[in-house]
């Protein structure tokens, strides 16, 4: 492979146009073919890249080009079979969180990807902020002792009326504000804490007719510690999406969000408070949050090594499979086991 | 038309802080109240201190109303900062993006939705986005008609998308359209700083006003802040600093003595909340503030 990976992009929609716009930027990346349904954007990016081609179908774009790398990002319906579709064309791919649907789509493309030996990653993005990222490390380091028992919530002010587009359409989004935003937080539990055993989640809709706009779980880790998540996209007072989680320790207790990361430790006594400017580190291109940057710089480090990145589709079966259970209770109405849990 | 020394940022009346989403709420509940924000732009002007920035949040709207029913609003100089990039990013999280585009062609008011149908209809007819920019800036400006305005900046979301891709056609643009149409100085706000001197010296842009992160943290200062003050030392923008506190996590003292020593700043940006916490920073920047 030469030293420039050359790079594709099924689907121009929000993150599609970061992902895009970042590519662009980074040394040693070219992006070479978009895809993207929508005439009208593929004729705006015309204007803006001449030299790139879009194309409406990714099929064709996967045959005519040839590409070391594919970023998915289209609906979240799409993510499996068009990350199949890479993975068969030799090409690496990146697809945007939630990987699929459920587990069960997710699986086949798991096996498929280690077959092939595809390099893969799902983006999970919040590994790359700094406050998480710092706390993840507080943790692992034992400093505050075994983690006994976990609160958390991902809250944004979106929807306060019915919406439109496919994040409201459950055959194209898996579900609603679980599936498609609170998958973040989902990962940052998986992330910190292992796999979770069981969940009891209750779901409730307000402004859309097909999919949630409240969830609230109670999650029990393999290692034993548990406790309440909160997720909303219809609350007020959150310009911006946050995810807290507040975590007691047997030696100390830790809150992170994106902002800050606040500890304390029995052993010392002290109260740390570390803000996201006292862990910030530069990025070479800065479009809509830093965090963007170091996934795709992570991800095409690995497609030039041939490595694999640290979030790949098995990873995001497991987050996946957490979700799935959280749906499965609501429906049921009971505590579900998460499949494969302890796998 | 000179800019001023001291231009005060709007985040504190619209309820944003990039310090941490708490202390957001706390300015929700604290400006509220219209009669807190013209009682603290009052002792600004009587500092001397008339620019102020302003996006086209809906509050800003109520603000504005405000300031032109107190007479207020004349004392000002004006610094649009469009557009409002949050609200359009939810929007289109919730209703799609033909949904958003459809909704702001709606928004205006008939006369220009007239022109915007003529000009943007034809612009989405021949599929060519770059003139249906002219018409989103015409909506934004909207907020600010018959106001003393001294620079109109484009939003950093969008500067910065735009630098990345490389969209050389419609900065420029946008340069051109705020200068014919409004007669007014473009400006733009980036995080990206180094990598927008040096686009704009390739494309041949002549002495760009730019609003771009300096502080003493290097905080929001891409690729770092090294980078960013060889940029600056280049003197090739005329640049307005912001973030000079870096969200609010560095002692004004300290921040103002770092942004003081910095070679060729034209302007600092500053959020104030409360009289004495405006006259502290006044002090504090200790520049001519023109009066």
């Amino acid at each position: 492979m030469s030293d420039e990976i050359s790079a594709g992009i099924v689907g121009l929609g929000k993150m599609g146009i970061a992902h895009l716009a970042i590519l662009n930027a980074l040394e040693g990346v070219a992006v070479k073919a978009v895809a993207e349904r929508q005439a009208l954007v593929r004729k705006g990016l015309g204007t803006v890249l001449p030299g790139v081609p879009s194309y409406s179908d990714y099929r064709r774009m996967l045959e005519r080009e040839r590409l070391d790398a594919v970023f998915v990002t289209s609906p979240t319906a799409l993510h499996v079979s068009v990350a199949s579709d890479c993975a068969e064309s030799g090409a690496a791919f990146f697809v945007e969180k939630p990987l699929g649907l459920s587990a069960t789509e997710c699986e086949p493309l798991v096996r498929r990807a280690a077959e092939l030996g595809t390099v893969n990653m799902v983006g999970y993005c919040k590994h790359y902020l700094e406050t998480f990222r710092a706390a993840k490390d507080l943790l692992d380091g034992g400093k505050l002792g075994a983690p006994v028992y976990v609160t958390s919530h991902m809250y944004v002010s979106q929807l306060f009326a019915r919406g439109s587009g496919w994040r409201y359409k459950k055959a194209s989004s898996g579900g609603g504000v679980l599936n498609i935003l609170a998958t973040h937080l989902v990962d940052v539990l998986v992330w910190f804490f292992g796999d979770v055993e069981s969940v009891s989640c209750a779901l409730k809709s307000h402004y859309s007719s097909e999919v949630e706009d409240f969830a609230h779980a109670y999650l029990t880790f393999s290692s034993g510690l548990a406790g309440p998540l909160d997720a909303s996209w219809s609350v007020r007072g959150y310009r911006l999406p946050e995810i807290e989680v507040t975590v007691q320790c047997e030696g100390g207790v830790l809150t992170v969000n994106e902002d800050c990361l606040r500890y304390s430790s029995d052993s010392d006594g002290g109260q740390h408070l570390l803000y996201k400017q006292d862990l910030f580190e530069g990025v070479p291109v800065y479009v809509g949050g830093a965090e963007y940057t170091r996934e795709d710089e992570h991800f095409i480090e690995c497609v030039r090594a041939g490595s694999s990145p640290e979030l790949d589709v098995g990873y995001g079966c497991r987050v996946q499979r957490v979700t799935d259970a959280m749906y499965d209770s609501a429906r049921s109405g009971r505590t579900v086991a998460v499949q494969g849990g302890a796998a | 038309m000179e800019l001023d020394p001291i231009i005060l940022g709007h985040n504190q009346f619209i309820g944003v802080s990039h310090l941490s989403q708490d202390a957001a709420r706390a300015r929700v509940e604290r400006f509220s109240d219209l009669e807190r924000v013209g009682e603290l732009l009052r002792f600004c002007v009587s500092e001397g201190v008339r620019g102020m920035m302003l996006s086209s949040h809906p509050r800003a709207r109520d603000i504005l109303d405000y300031l032109r029913a107190e007479g207020l609003a004349d004392s000002l100089n004006l610094y649009p900062l469009i557009p409002f990039a949050q609200g359009y990013v939810r929007r289109m999280n919730a209703v799609g993006m033909p949904g958003m585009l459809k909704e702001i062609a709606l928004s205006a008011p008939w006369r220009t939705r007239a022109s915007i149908a003529v000009e943007g209809g034809l612009g989405l007819a021949r599929r060519d986005l770059t003139r249906l920019l002219g018409a989103f800036v015409d909506i934004e400006m909207l907020t600010f008609k018959g106001l003393e305005t001294r620079a109109v900046f484009l939003h950093d979301a969008f500067v910065d998308l735009a630098l990345a891709l490389g969209a050389r056609e419609q900065l420029e643009f946008f340069d051109g359209f705020v200068r014919r149409r409004y007669g007014l100085r473009p400006g733009y706000v980036t995080m990206n700083f180094p990598l927008l001197v040096g686009s704009f010296r390739r494309w041949g842009f002549d002495r760009p006003l730019v609003m771009t992160t300096f502080n003493s943290a290097g905080f929001q200062m891409n690729p770092s802040r090294e980078a960013c003050e060889r940029a600056l030392a280049e003197r090739y923008a005329e640049v307005v600093a912001m973030s000079t506190l870096a969200a609010g996590y560095l002692k004004p003292a300290e921040a103002f003595r770092y942004v003081n020593s910095l070679p060729g700043i034209a302007s600092v940006v500053v959020g104030v909340s409360t009289v004495e916490h405006a006259r502290e920073t006044f002090t504090l920047i200790g520049r001519d503030t023109g009066i």
